[in-house]
């Protein structure tokens, strides 16, 4: 199992303090990669693109609410990209609502985790979704 | 006349006078001669009576006296046996020998009656008197006294003999005058005289044929079928039976009919028809002679008067004929006068026609009609006339007085129609018409008729104000109006293209106009036409308008406020949703990061340390609590799920399976009857359930378990579902309170809650148009009724 690189768009420090925490414990993580609003995710992806030194994510963990561009827009524009849909992302938010679900699996969402309110949960998701996703799952490999 | 008495031998006799009969004064034959064997069955000894009728003279009866009586006359015998047989002779009485002798002869009217008769020559004695006598005298010794006497007898016959001769002569001249008579009768008489000789059926017809009845053929000889073939088929059969009965009886000689009897020129004239008999001596008809009359302007005249009087008695109107003279006597009324009246002719002949008259009479027009009469002068008046019982009716009275045919007035006529129903018909006529004129004029509704082609029958005063241009309007249509006005025609095409719908869909079309006001202000009229068939036939077309435009501009605002309510409504959503989301993040981070400090340092932290962390997270938590329900409640009866069958057995059974737990830990006992299917969202259904049965649950009283009762009413347009719990049960003061949102009746310390349940309940069910509303049980608890439309 190789440590896998992971791009975290996410706009609340406290989640990112948290997931980072999470995460750290199973040292699974080879590099995670923050965006803090949509329009930076956005432009985070196309430098990835064009600078070849830069590594592609082998998952990304988006949250939905996100400044000046949400989530939906972010999916959107992964998924529909000839030479990023290939990448895992995981839609992991706030929002219970059954539109935001719906409209992340019609975006091609690879999953949609609604963040548990209460510090355990959380911390316990997020290291079955590390689980998961690098020690069950096979990732594609990345072709620039 | 003398009579003599003759002694002679009977042989001789006999042979003299072959035909002789003698009898006894009893009329029994005594003897009688040979020949008599030949035309009657031999009378010798039997009664006179029983074999010959006296003919002639005519005697009342066959006795004694009666034979003395016609002695010496000439006697006609018929015998009763062979009635063609007459015996010509006189009667003698000879008182010597209390006998009667007949001596006569045979006589016949034509030789085939004397061959009929059996008679031969030889039955007949030499026929010269004088010879007999000779003959007598031979075989008989006659004193000359008794000689002198019979010579005399003789020329006494003679001299009578003579004196026949010259009466007959005298006939003969008057029967020439007669026929002479005849003739200047058939020549005068506006009459058509005929004669028919019965016994050759040839039928002489006289002049009066040609001037009466136009046949020219007059005095050519006829017969009987000519006559018979002029009678009118329906007279045919009862004339023909009527002459011939006629003829057949003996005893009639007068005969008369009535008929139609066909003119040359093709019509029938009516005609009576007298006719005198006559017979021959056996009462045999032999000629008939008669005369016809025509009657024709008669019998018209009679048939109009027939139809007159016919009209009289049976038209409706009543009527009455007085005289003129003073008081004008009642002499006729007709049975419709009774009817209308009362009164019988009995109780108005000769009284005045002013019985009539009571109080109401017209005095006016009562003056009208005396005037009328005064001056004999035809009249029509209308006046209230009363009945025998003292009801009034409305009479039309049409009175004319009556001249005799030199010209003086004697009698009047009054025709009497009751309109009393007419009248009062007419009045409320008048009166309904006034009732709807004055709907129609008043109405504010524009209200116009069409014929089929479009064309205005009627406008009301609303449609157009303007009473020339309405008047105008008539006969002539909307485009006709928009030309006039010089205005656009856009509205006049719209309403013809809608009345064509109206007419070919055959039921009503709607729709609303607008008219822009000179002020440029927008009037909308609501417009309906209805056409209306008879007989599958377009008669008309009716139109209205309501002015809506006050409605219309109320719709406007509505439509406006919707739309507002509807934005504000989305907002609220929007608002709601990004609120508790925006809400729920900080709030976990207090939460979460409260835990992590509690968990990375608790050796660090004191327990006054720990209970503020307990506190700030359990705060937190109770936060994030309401923002949910919060969210839930903004969410309630929004949801887009499709609605379809859902089975309230399933949702109660899911119910059953979420709670397990809860339920066995209360040892809740839920008792539910086979429940309908209905149609609604599944999910909201759900949450009406789940929130209603948890409660019953949650609100439990401590010492006794839960028990749910669930009941199902069928309602007339919806489903009653009742959730019976044994609870706590709530005051009547909170049944509205409690579904109010984050109303709460107890303590979070003694039952957990937002106290949103209920009102998301409400408002789920309010959306699906459905209720709620809690009643108290006798005992404990209450009841949750909430109603399920059958479609919503």
């Amino acid at each position: 199992m190789e440590p896998i690189d992971i791009l975290l768009i996410e706009d609340n420090d406290g989640d990112i303090l948290l997931t980072k925490e999470a995460l750290e414990t199973k040292s699974m993580i080879n590099h995670m990669a923050i965006a803090k609003n949509g329009v930076d995710a956005i432009a985070y992806v196309n430098d990835m693109l064009e600078n070849s030194s830069m590594i592609f994510p082998d998952l990304i963990l988006l949250d939905i609410n996100l400044p000046k561009k949400n989530g939906h827009e972010v999916l959107e524009f992964i998924k529909t990209h000839k030479q990023l849909k290939q990448i895992p992302v995981i839609v992991l938010t706030t929002s219970s609502s059954d539109k935001d679900i719906f409209t992340s699996y019609q975006h091609h969402a690879n999953c949609y985790i609604t963040k548990p309110v209460d510090i355990m949960g959380f911390m316990d998701t997020i290291s079955k979704i590390e689980d998961f996703w690098v020690n069950i799952v096979r990732l594609p490999k990345h072709y620039k | 006349m003398q009579s003599i008495d003759i002694q002679f031998d009977t042989t001789d006799f006999a042979t003299i006078f072959p035909f002789y009969i003698l009898m006894n004064e009893d009329l029994v034959i005594v003897a009688h001669g040979p020949s008599i064997n030949i035309i009657s069955a031999s009378p010798l000894d039997q009664p006179f009576g029983d074999f010959f009728n006296i003919n002639r003279p005519s005697i009342e009866s066959l006795s004694l006296e009666n034979i003395k009586g016609i002695c010496n006359q000439l006697i006609i015998l018929q015998a009763k046996t062979k009635k063609n047989n007459i015996l010509r002779g006189q009667f003698s009485f000879r008182p010597k020998q209390h006998q009667i002798l007949f001596v006569g002869s045979a006589w016949f009217e034509s030789s085939e009656g004397f061959t009929e008769s059996g008679l031969s020559l030889f039955d007949y004695a030499p026929h010269n008197s004088s010879i007999d006598l000779l003959h007598l005298l031979k075989t008989q010794h006659i004193a000359n006294a008794e000689l002198v006497e019979v010579l005399s007898s003789l020329k006494s016959q003679k001299a009578e003999l003579e004196k026949v001769q010259k009466e007959l002569i005298a006939i003969s001249s008057s029967l020439e005058d007669s026929n002479m008579r005849y003739e200047y009768v058939n020549k005068a008489t506006s009459e058509a005289i005929w004669d028919w000789n019965m016994l050759t059926g040839e039928m002489y017809y006289g002049d009066g044929f040609e001037k009466l009845f136009g046949y020219v053929t007059h005095k050519q000889k006829g017969n009987f079928n000519t006559w018979e073939k002029r009678i009118h088929p329906n007279d045919l059969d009862r004339v023909m039976n009527n002459i011939h009965a006629f003829i057949d009886d003996l005893e009639l000689n007068k005969w008369t009919a009535e008929y139609q009897y066909l003119k040359s020129d093709g019509t029938y004239a009516y005609v009576i028809d007298k006719g005198f008999i006559i017979r021959d001596l056996y009462g045999n008809a032999i000629r008939m002679i008669g005369t016809m009359q025509d009657i024709t302007a008669q019998k018209l005249e009679e048939q109009h008067l027939r139809l007159l009087e016919s009209v009289i008695v049976n038209t409706n109107d009543g009527i009455i004929i007085t005289k003129a003279t003073r008081g004008n006597p009642i002499i006729y009324i007709n049975e419709s006068f009774t009817k209308m009246t009362g009164y019988t002719f009995a109780e108005l002949e000769g009284r005045s026609p002013n019985i009539l008259q009571g109080l109401l009479t017209d005095d006016l027009e009562n003056e009208k009609l005396r005037k009328a009469v005064k001056d004999y002068q035809p009249c029509e008046i209308n006046t209230i006339n009363y009945k025998k019982n003292g009801e009034t009716f409305w009479a039309n009275i049409i009175i004319k007085p009556i001249a005799n045919s030199s010209g003086v007035y004697t009698h009047w006529i009054a025709i009497t129609r009751d309109f009393t129903e007419i009248k009062s018909m007419s009045e409320s006529l008048e009166n309904q018409k006034n009732f709807y004129d004055e709907i129609l004029n008043n109405i504010p509704t524009d209200i116009a008729v069409f014929d089929p082609k479009h064309n205005y029958i009627f406008l009301n005063p609303y449609a157009v104000r303007n009473e020339e241009i309405r008047k105008w309007m008539i006969n002539k249509n909307d485009l006709d109006y928009a030309k006039m006005k010089g205005i656009d025609n856009s509205i006049a095409m719209k309403r013809w293209d809608y009345f064509e719908r109206a007419v070919a869909s055959k039921s009503t079309v709607q729709w609303v106009d607008e008219h822009k006001t000179t002020e440029g202000k927008s009037n909308f009229v609501l417009r309906n036409l209805y056409p209306f068939f008879q007989n599958k036939e377009l008669k008309f077309v009716i139109g209205y308008g309501i002015d809506v435009t006050e409605r219309k501009l109320a719709e406007n605002k509505l439509i406006e406020a919707l739309e507002n309510l509807r934005k504000t409504n989305l907002e609220l959503e929007q608002f709601a949703y990004v609120a508790s989301h925006d809400l729920q993040e900080p709030l976990r981070m207090v939460t979460s990061f409260l835990t992590q400090l509690e968990k990375k340092y608790e050796s660090q932290l004191d327990d006054k340390a720990k209970e503020y962390i307990y506190y700030a997270v359990d705060g937190a938590k109770r936060m994030r609590q309401i923002i949910l329900d919060l969210l839930a409640f903004s969410r309630a009866g929004k949801d887009d799920e499709m609605k379809g069958p859902v089975d309230l057995n399933d949702i109660v059974d899911e119910i059953k399976v979420l709670y397990k737990q809860k339920i066995s830990e209360t040892k809740t006992i839920i008792h539910c009857p086979v429940l309908p299917t209905v149609s609604a969202n599944k999910t909201p259904i759900r949450q009406v359930f789940q929130n209603l049965i948890s409660n019953a649950i949650k609100y439990g009283r401590s010492d006794v378990a839960p028990e749910i009762d669930i009941l199902c009413e069928k309602k007339e347009d919806c489903w009653e579902i009742i959730f019976k719990d044994n609870g706590i049960g709530i005051e009547a003061a909170y049944y509205d309170k409690i579904f109010v949102i984050f109303q709460r009746l107890h303590n979070k310390n003694e039952y957990e809650g937002s106290g949103i349940g209920l009102a998301i309940t409400k408002k789920i069910m309010e959306s699906m148009g459905g209720k709620i509303w809690v009643t108290a049980n006798e005992n404990h608890g209450s009841s949750f009724h909430i109603t399920i439309p059958f479609s919503a």
